[in-house]
């Protein structure tokens, strides 16, 4: 299992937050997707053998809420 | 294709943007608009490539729920062209109808030929459509107006035709009834529709209040930016002269706000920092910085616009019974036209039968009995925006004809609900008392110490920092003021502090609580040095507002927390009856006392209070009125709304919804007479007095009724309840 930080920017409610949630969840391999949208941090839990993190950030989700992944 | 779908879930800018970027992505969506003020996006997207559905799975893919396609896409210039294309054919029709009456007057061969191939044309244009809904409303088994016009012209024309085979003499030859008949009806619904369009002109002018774009400072610099990417929170600025945006509070400048077509009041209000205001309410004089606070669907103004909107489309009892009235209608109609023309046919000919029957067809449009109740609704209700008083559902108008009594919650209805000090009895000066008290109940919360800080700002006291204070619920406060014990508080908590009152301070107290003013006790180590007398102000308008809706047959009651002793007062100031009072009620208890009196009451019953904890009592009421003050409405509760605390907007909105009502009646009045007086001409009651009734006047009458009933209703537009 592998940790993935991202500062994600353009959100401003919850429901931004559902959307990239929902849109993560599609991608197999996503175990868990936790953002806090006061600070625009995600961080994303994947399983390293289905997914990797280039793909997770060539999701859709990332195409609306552009993403920057932080250093750890 | 265009379709525009409901979709629920959008909460902020950002979501619309987050679905139009996506939507748009797709292949074969040239465009999509979303709205988030009505949940709606507006797709034009290529059939061929992509479909409906595959984009709603793509919406709901995003988190948001798709609640289906909505109605056609309205769009004003779509009926702008219908209007346009229905005069087009009227005048084609009114030509067409010329010649073909002259054909009939004037001597020349062929003349039946001539007139059957000269009708075509009008016959396709004008009379299929009409013919056309007829039918599609005979295919679903309803019997309309349509099914009526039809059955009229068909006969007509069927008649002529007859007449151009040789089968029927020449003065069957209906040709130009039907057309001139077909170009009447369409008049008369261009006209209808005209009118229409203009009895919602009040949300057209609410929603022209709407601003389009806002001037924003992000990051120290000013951004017009499109209303819809304003979130809560940002900072506007708004110069002299423009239109405030969103709803939000000031925290810079000083200006006077022009609120009065929000709230009826026409003088300008000034606005300072702390103060809210409301968007689309125009800066007067100076510059205002603002933080947002509601924008998009929970603005003020959006609210009044849905509420309006549903009030105008709500329909009240009144409305059931004309309903009704028509769907019997057009049965006894359909009855008297056969048998007068049955009776014609053995006692006239057949010539009589038909002009009979198609006279008494197209006298009994029934349109304007369906007119009578909505365009009064929609013009008085639009009225009723512009003045400031909200009409949520126009059930009110039913209940405005047998009203007999109004309720009134005290504070903050009758009364201004912000106490004020207005006597300082002591032996030292006022000053040294404030700034005693004001000094102790600056750290409360409690509307009396308001009252007190208030009165100490006027007089410019400098209040200092008590060494330690307490309060004590229910009774006042207690602290230490230079080393000395200072309590404030009522007389309970001087007894519990065993401080006595000397004889002349004990009499201050019954007369100023005889006077309904609530009395503060001010100590210092156990000897009172004085007291303070507040007080919350009537209405201006409340006695005046008790006295006019008593000449109209109501009743005024009131009811409050507060004690017997100052409810009385108050009631007895205003003009309440002694026994219509009631006093010492908990809120909560509020709506027990409206249900006793509505049980007792021979009519209507309606509650006005201001709004939040006055729930219950304003919808067991009849009507449930809720007094606003303008920026702060309980819009949820109650039927009606008052966006201005002046209480004459009460006599206002009664005078109101009774005039509203009366037009109601005297519409429904004249939509029958037109049809009571008219049908049995039409059938030929008069004809042995040589009277006859054509069918172009039937016609004529019907178009004329409804016009008629417009016409009445869009004087309500002018009506002034205060004249």
């Amino acid at each position: 299992m592998e940790e993935l930080k991202l500062k994600i920017t353009g959100m401003s409610c919850q429901m931004c937050v559902k959307t990239i949630k929902n849109l993560l969840s599609e991608l197999e391999g996503v175990i868990n997707v936790d953002i806090d949208l006061e600070a625009g941090i995600g961080i994303i839990t994947y399983d390293e053998k289905i997914v990797n993190e280039e793909e997770i950030l060539k999701n859709e989700a990332f195409e609306l809420y552009p993403a920057e992944k932080l250093a750890n | 294709m265009e379709v525009k779908l409901k979709i629920s879930g959008m909460t902020c800018a950002v979501c619309v943007k987050t679905i139009e970027k996506s939507v748009s992505k797709m292949d074969g969506v040239e465009s999509i608009v979303v709205n988030l003020l009505d949940e709606s996006a507006v797709i034009n997207f290529d059939p061929k490539i992509v479909n409906i559905e595959d984009i709603g799975i793509k919406i709901e893919r995003l988190g948001y729920e798709v609640l289906g396609i909505a109605e056609e896409v309205e769009e004003l210039p779509n009926k702008e062209t219908e209007l346009k294309e229905k005069l087009k054919k009227i005048i084609v029709g009114a030509v067409f109808s010329i010649t073909l009456f002259s054909i009939m007057y004037i001597q020349i061969p062929y003349k039946p030929y001539l007139a059957f191939l000269v009708s075509i044309p009008p016959l396709i244009y004008i009379a299929l459509p009409i013919f056309k809904a007829g039918f599609n409303s005979l295919k679903v088994k309803s019997l309309n107006m349509d099914v009526m016009y039809s059955l009229g012209m068909g006969v007509a024309y069927i008649s002529a035709l007859l007449v151009t085979l040789g089968l029927l003499p020449m003065n069957f030859m209906f040709y130009d009834t039907t057309i001139m008949l077909a170009t009447l009806l369409t008049l008369g619904r261009y006209l209808e529709e005209r009118a229409k369009g203009r009895t919602s002109e009040a949300i057209k002018k609410l929603m022209g209040l709407q601003v389009k774009n806002a001037k924003v400072i992000r990051n120290n610099e000013e951004l017009e930016i499109p209303i819809e990417n304003v979130i809560v929170g940002d900072t506007l600025l708004i110069r002299p002269g423009e239109k405030i945006a969103v709803d939000g509070i000031v925290f810079e400048g000083d200006s006077y706000v022009d609120e009065s077509m929000i709230t009826g009041e026409p003088i300008p209000n000034p606005k300072k920092k702390g103060d809210s205001v409301i968007g689309g309410t125009i800066n007067k004089n100076g510059i205002l910085k603002i933080t947002a606070e509601k924008i998009g669907k929970d603005t003020v103004l959006s609210q009044i616009i849905q509420l309006v909107k549903n009030a105008q489309i709500s329909k009240p009892d009144i409305q059931n019974l004309a309903d009704k009235a028509v769907s019997y209608f057009i049965p006894v109609v359909f009855t008297i036209a056969l048998i007068s023309s049955l009776y014609w046919f053995f006692n006239g000919g057949i010539l009589l039968a038909v002009t009979t029957f198609i006279s008494v067809m197209v006298i009994a449009c029934p349109c304007a009995l369906g007119l009578a109740t909505p365009t009064a609704i929609t013009v008085g209700v639009g009225r009723g925006a512009e003045l400031g008083i909200l009409i949520k559902d126009s059930k009110v108008f039913d209940v405005a004809g047998n009203l007999k009594c109004m309720i009134f919650d005290k504070t903050g209805t009758i009364t201004k609900g912000e106490p004020e000090v207005d006597e300082i009895i002591s032996d030292y000066s006022k000053e040294e008392v404030l700034l005693i008290a004001g000094t102790l109940e600056k750290n409360s919360e409690h509307p009396l110490a308001l009252a007190i800080l208030k009165k100490a700002d006027e007089l410019n006291i400098s209040l200092s920092e008590p060494e330690k204070f307490e309060s004590i619920t229910g009774m006042g406060i207690t602290g230490i003021i230079k080393d000395q014990k200072v309590l404030v508080g009522n007389r309970r908590l001087m007894e519990e502090n065993n401080i006595s009152i000397n004889e002349d301070y004990t009499k201050e107290i019954s007369r100023l609580e005889e006077n309904a003013k609530t009395v503060i006790i001010v100590a210092i180590e156990h000897r009172i040095i004085g007291i303070i007398g507040i007080s919350d102000k009537i209405k201006e308008n409340a006695k005046i507002t008790v006295q006019n809706l008593r000449e109209m047959g109501i009743e005024s009651y009131m009811v409050t927390g507060d004690n017997e002793k100052a409810a009385k007062v108050i009631g007895k100031e205003v003009g309440i009856l002694e026994n219509h009072i009631f006093s010492n009620v908990l809120p909560e208890k509020k709506s027990e006392i409206v249900k006793s009196i509505k049980e007792n009451a021979n009519g209507y019953v309606e509650f006005i209070g201001d709004g939040i904890n006055d729930a219950p009592a304003l919808s067991t009421a009849d009507v449930g009125i809720a007094v606003g003050s303008g920026t702060d409405i309980a819009i949820e509760s109650g039927e009606v709304v008052l966006m201005n605390d002046d209480l004459k907007y009460v006599t206002g909105f009664v005078k109101l919804s009774k005039r509203v009502l009366k037009q109601i009646k005297l519409n429904l009045f004249w939509a029958f007479a037109y049809n009571s007086i008219l049908i049995p001409v039409a059938a030929g009651a008069l004809y042995s007095y040589n009277i006859r009734f054509e069918p172009e006047l039937a016609a004529f009458a019907m178009t004329l009724s409804s016009i008629t009933i417009i016409g009445l209703s869009l004087l309500l537009k002018r009506y002034d309840p205060w004249k």
